[in-house]
């Protein structure tokens, strides 16, 4: 206790602002508390098992850390605000300086962002945790063996189907009409029971945005899919059948027709029905269509080696990786393997489950049991005499594969670093407003903004009919009022009318982020109105369009920033001034 | 011999006549009106020694002449009193709600003055000093100030105009922490805060109470380390409400002789303002002393002597009225009035207190109180 006593006599007599924020111990304690997260994110993730839920990155706020964390925040501010307020400076008029009491706000804002922002070490503990466990190269490897491995995990026969088939290479850009009302039967088609599968060529035309809204995709029996970019889209319309008799025999389920990527980074988050999308929807994406020919290419030359040792090496490496992330199953690669070659051609004959028979399927794979409660007669035959006993939760491995790469991939300072800095800025502007003020100065700029928000909405209310200037009139009005606000003390004579003026101070410093971003708004506005009737390549910008909201969100962080730092000399003037 | 010389005498004297406590006070206002730390850290140590000692005056004595005999070689640099610190020129400020109207007059106060500030409740004590303080606006009149830095801006100026209130806010926190707070808010050289803080403790008498907590001390010793925090910061003007207010006879004359010898320390005196209700207290240490009456300022220099006015009397005898009418009126009696217990005799031009003392003694009348206030403000009291 006593090098506790020595620092703070130390900051008391060399740096007494310091001292009075108590920002050391403030960050010395939020230290201790973001090592202990950090630990905890460490932990957490070493049974990969937790790993295997959807959206891991909600995991924090569902699993009681969230609840900890938020305990903890609360309980640290509130005694670092009994502490500090103990002993003021600039209530008791000792010569601070403009420096002093804007250092003293930027320590509250760092006192307060580091105390609430505890999520922060937990994910980096994760990511730390995840970094060393699962490393580039092996996470690599990892997914080229799941995506040749799940070809043999049957556990949806429509990824089976011929429409699947992207080898040998002539097959790679064909478009597969499946839609019997759509196929031409007096050309080339292949027939399996009630399935029907005709390959086309396709036709690109471009067509402007303006034209897209207009354009009507339906009306030709031709039309196969459109792909929308910014300014155009492109139409795809089927060319010519081909005749593929030559390299396909049949058109039975098969292994030898599947295409469908397993996992990969980026697609995580969507479910397989997506991969309906991907089948016919981007055969303009050839990043896509190359992988899906590569992994065809690949079963396909596997089961034409016919070599049964190399494909249970497949199936056990597989199972390895299952195993290693607890994924739960049941199966052997020796019963894995019958069940592949169940048929001698590698038709589909055998279905796995994704849970044990006397599973109760959480509601978040029930689209999963829709997918075979819809499928085609002919296939619903497949799915119920193949059915066994055997199970492989293949979306849990996916969520892990999922979680991994979110958790790997997971940039702090995209997306939460605002949430966290807009809570931070606008708590420390509570705290600094109430420290240059007083309690009653503070109610009363809360009832203030009250009567100052019901005569914004009535004044919008009243300019409803004045269409398309309503948005930019209702915002140059709160500027209006908060220029009032902000300017009256620096203007005005504030000698003997210090009370109301003081509400004005602790609307000018707690709401000047809310002015900012109306300014933002308002240019916004402003940017629409001259827009407007211009054509989408003639657009006016004057300066937002160019920024992200995220670069806006920091600009007017830093504008808050300044206007603090310009208006602190009112404040000290306000603070001078006689009742 | 030059003032630091006589002070250091003076010291030498009190201790002389065994008066150790009024001599050890006088000791520690010399030492600080040299600002030299090395002396300051040894007086820091004395007063340790002492607080330890208490009845080792033999030894105190010698130390005190060791520590003495350094102060001789040591001159304080004197700080300038030739201008006004403050000028009041016919303040007014009126509050329509309770119609009362404050009227001051000319005043006009030097550094090492102190002016007393009386009246009843309700007359403007307190407007008056939030006026002088820079916290109220007033309606007419004048206020300027002369620092020895002109101050930069308002808050400036409000750094430098020390008001106490009459209720002071609670501490938090260790005491000797908050005193070192404000120093080091002077930005005063860390070196120095340490013998500074304690050599205020130790000139106010808290030594043994430096290490309680706020809740811990009684409302004299609060006021007095309020009064050592706002010494510390170093006034040129001090504004006291009712700082007599609370504390205990004996507690009220240390206090007032305390700020009247350090509002005239050589090396940074100070004007003082303070109102009171104590009024033989105040009047005792002030060179004026104010009296407000429903807000109107009538002052009563302490150095004229008021030979034009009456001789008046304030008596407390048990003996009934008629009988001392009778021996009063023998000493030329003007007017007798009573206020249930003290009596106020005023007597016709000429007559002496000697004189009427002489008469009552003279009857033999039995008294338990009589002070001639015919030069105090009590007089403005009398209705």
């Amino acid at each position: 206790m006593n090098f506790i006593h020595k620092i703070n006599q130390y900051l008391i007599v060399n740096h007494p602002n310091i001292w009075n924020t108590k920002i050391v111990w403030m960050l010395c304690i939020s230290l201790i508390i973001h090592l202990f997260s950090f630990l905890t994110g460490w932990i957490m993730y070493q049974n990969p098992q937790n790993l295997q839920k959807e959206f891991i990155l909600n995991e924090y706020f569902q699993n009681g850390i969230f609840l900890i964390h938020t305990i903890l925040s609360i309980l640290l501010l509130v005694i670092w605000l009994y502490k500090m307020f103990q002993n003021n400076a600039f209530k008791n008029y000792y010569p601070v300086k403009r420096k002093h009491i804007f250092g003293q706000f930027l320590q509250f804002f760092i006192i307060v962002f580091v105390s609430i922002s505890f999520y922060y070490s937990f994910i980096w503990g994760s990511q730390a945790y995840i970094n060393y466990k699962y490393k580039d190269n092996v996470l690599s490897e990892w997914k080229n063996q799941i995506n040749t491995g799940a070809a043999f995990l049957s556990q949806n026969p429509s990824n089976y189907t011929l429409d699947n088939r992207k080898y040998p290479e002539q097959l790679k850009n064909l478009y597969t009409e499946v839609n019997k009302n759509l196929v031409d039967f007096s050309q080339p088609h292949f027939i399996y029971e009630d399935l029907v599968y005709q390959f086309y060529t396709l036709k690109t035309d471009t067509i402007s945005r303006d034209d897209r809204m207009t354009f009507n995709y339906y009306t030709s029996e031709m039309h196969a899919f459109t792909q929308d970019f910014y300014e155009y889209s492109v139409v795809y319309d089927k060319d010519k059948v081909v005749d593929l008799s030559s390299i396909i025999s049949n058109a039975n389920p098969s292994y030898y027709n599947y295409s469908t990527v397993f996992y990969e980074k980026g697609n995580e988050s969507f479910s397989s029905n997506y991969n309906f999308y991907i089948d016919n929807g981007t055969l303009g994406n050839a990043d896509l269509i190359q992988q899906r020919y590569i992994l065809n290419k690949q079963i396909n030359d596997l089961l034409r080696r016919n070599d049964a040792d190399e494909l249970k090496d497949v199936l056990a490496q597989f199972l390895n990786i299952a195993n290693e992330l607890k994924v739960d199953h049941n199966l052997t690669t020796d019963e894995w393997f019958q069940l592949v070659s169940k048929a001698d051609n590698f038709d589909l004959k055998a279905i796995i489950n994704r849970f044990p028979n006397n599973h109760q399927e959480p509601t978040y794979y029930v689209y999963e049991t829709i997918e075979a409660q819809e499928l085609s007669s002919s296939l619903a035959d497949i799915y119920e005499k193949g059915k066994t006993t055997f199970y492989f939760n293949s979306k849990a491995l996916k969520n892990t594969l999922a979680s991994i790469d979110t958790i790997r991939n997971f940039n702090p300072f995209a997306e939460y670093i605002h949430v966290f800095m807009w809570i931070s800025c606008v708590f420390s502007l509570l705290i600094f407003a109430f420290r240059m003020t007083h309690l009653k100065s503070f109610i009363f700029a809360g009832i203030a903004l009250g009567i100052l928000s019901l005569v914004v909405g009535l004044f919008s209310l009243s300019i409803g009919f004045i269409y398309p200037y309503r948005s930019l009139l209702i915002c140059a009005f709160v500027i209006l009022i908060s220029c009032i606000i902000v300017f009256a003390p620096i203007f005005s004579q504030i000698h003997g009318k210090k009370k109301r003026y003081s509400i004005y101070i602790v609307l000018a410093i707690t709401t000047s982020p809310l002015l900012f971003f109306v300014i933002i708004q308002t240019i916004e506005e402003i940017e629409k109105l001259i827009n407007i009737g211009r054509d989408q390549l003639e657009l006016k910008t004057i300066i937002i369009s160019h920024f992200s909201s995220y670069t806006l969100s920091l600009i007017v962080f830093f504008a808050v920033i300044v206007f603090i730092y310009l208006y602190i000399p009112t404040i000290m003037k306000w603070k001078a001034a006689r009742e | 011999m030059n003032l630091h010389l006589q002070r250091i005498f003076n010291v030498q004297q009190s201790f002389d006549n065994k008066d150790y406590f009024l001599g050890f006070r006088k000791l520690l206002d010399c030492v600080i009106d040299t600002q030299n730390m090395p002396l300051y850290r040894e007086a820091i140590e004395l007063t340790d020694w002492k607080e330890n000692h208490p009845d080792n005056t033999e030894e105190l004595v010698l130390k005190v002449n060791i520590l003495l005999e350094k102060l001789k070689n040591v001159s304080p640099v004197l700080s300038s009193r030739n201008l006004p610190v403050l000028i009041a020129n016919h303040i007014t400020k009126s509050y329509r709600t309770n119609q009362f109207s404050l009227q001051g007059g000319f005043i006009e106060i030097y550094k090492g003055q102190v002016f007393g500030l009386v009246g009843e409740n309700g007359n403007g004590k307190t407007t008056f000093l939030r006026i002088l303080a820079h916290e109220l606006t007033f309606d007419g009149g004048e206020l300027q100030y002369n620092f020895q830095d002109k101050p930069k801006n308002a808050f400036h100026l409000r750094s430098r105009l020390v008001y106490i209130p009459q209720r002071t806010a609670k501490w938090y926190g260790s005491l000797l922490d908050n005193l070192r707070f404000v120093l080091s808010n002077y930005e005063v050289n860390p070196d120095e805060i340490e013998p500074r803080v304690l050599m205020m403790v130790a000139r106010l008498g808290l030594w043994k109470y430096k290490d309680l907590q706020w809740h811990q001390l009684s409302s004299g010793y609060k006021m007095r380390f309020e009064l050592a925090r706002t010494l510390l910061r170093k006034p040129e003007i001090l504004l006291l409400d009712e700082p007599l207010a609370n504390l205990d006879i004996m507690s009220q004359q240390i206090i007032l002789e305390d700020l009247k010898s350090m509002a005239n320390s050589l090396s940074h005196p100070m004007a003082i303002v303070l109102s009171s209700q104590q009024l033989y207290e105040v009047e005792k240490i002030s060179d004026e002393v104010i009296f407000l009456n429903k807000g109107k300022q009538s002052s009563l220099n302490a150095n004229q002597k008021l030979h034009s006015q009456h001789l008046m009397l304030e008596i407390d005898t048990k003996i009934t009225r008629e009988k001392l009418v009778e021996c009063l009126q023998k000493a030329q009696l003007k007017s007798i009035s009573y206020n249930g217990g003290i009596y106020i005799a005023e007597f016709l031009e000429g007559i002496t207190f000697s004189q009427v003392l002489s008469q009552i003694a003279n009857d033999e009348i039995p008294l338990v109180y009589i002070r001639d206030i015919t030069s105090s403000t009590r007089r403005f009291f009398v209705k």
